[in-house]
């Protein structure tokens, strides 16, 4: 299936949130994930499958301030 | 009154009413409360545990004789010259996720002001999912690519500034400084007072 990652489009397995952002070495906690417009994040990341045409956007927690 | 002589009327009201939180007083956080403060915001809940270091005066809103004083004690100082109107309420704590929802209860937007990646993602992790609106900041170190700091609207109740790339990496060479971590400060409350005003972010 295809989903919208980072505003490319982009061949998927079928897996969860989590299961993607882990397959390139992102984990789940050192982001902030949206999908479809909505934060998915912790236990729904690991929870919520991705579905064709899904758009993630993944924003990473980096240190300083 | 506010330290702003240019709002109207109903801005000035909009902007004395709102209470807003900020989580660290360091480069961020102090920077950011100086703005809300010239913008016209009146209160603000201000938590932070650190002392004022020689190694802060790089990029925070402190002063080479405060050095030693509790951030907090000193920013408020700092801020009560430029408008002694001010409702301040300045937390001496180390913020967790087992107090910080209780530290921010008043506030309706609260600007994630950390330093720590693992601290800033604890603060989203709490405080997104009880509804608070969260300003936050990452990709702010190092020198340069000014552009590259966007503000972005993620989901429905967090706005982040950033580039979402450069962290702190002293093995790299990469630090905090004032120009950067100024113009996400600067983001910051620009963006709080938008979303008050309810204004484009």
């Amino acid at each position: 299936m295809k989903i919208v990652y980072q505003g490319e489009v982009t061949e998927t397995a079928v897996g969860t949130v989590a299961g993607f952002l882990n397959g390139r070495n992102i984990p789940v906690q050192s982001v902030i994930a949206e999908l479809n417009g909505e934060i998915c994040g912790g236990r729904d990341a690991e929870m919520q499958m991705l579905r064709d045409g899904d758009v993630l956007n993944v924003f990473r927690i980096v240190a300083g301030g | 009154m506010t330290a702003n002589v240019y709002l109207s009327g109903e801005e000035r009201a909009i902007l004395e009413s709102a209470r807003i939180g900020i989580a660290g007083a360091g480069g961020l956080g102090s920077n950011c409360a100086a703005h809300l403060v010239r913008a016209g915001v009146r209160r603000l809940v201000i938590a932070d545990f650190d002392t004022v270091a020689a190694s802060n005066l790089n990029r925070q809103f402190f002063f080479r004789d405060q050095l030693g004083r509790k951030k907090i004690d000193a920013l408020r100082e700092n801020l009560l010259r430029i408008e002694p109107g001010l409702e301040l309420e300045m937390r001496d704590v180390r913020l967790d996720a087992g107090n910080i929802a209780s530290v921010f209860a008043s506030c309706g937007i609260v600007a994630e002001a950390f330093d720590c990646a693992e601290a800033k993602a604890m603060l989203l992790r709490e405080l997104l999912p009880a509804g608070k609106t969260v300003v936050a900041a990452s990709g702010i170190a190092g020198w340069g690519k000014s552009g590259a700091i966007t503000v972005r609207r993620i989901g429905n109740n967090l706005v982040m500034v950033g580039d979402f790339k450069t962290g702190v990496d002293p093995a790299a060479g990469i630090h905090p400084a004032s120009p950067r971590v100024g113009i996400a400060a600067a983001m910051q409350a620009n963006s709080i007072v938008a979303l008050i005003l309810k204004k484009e972010l």
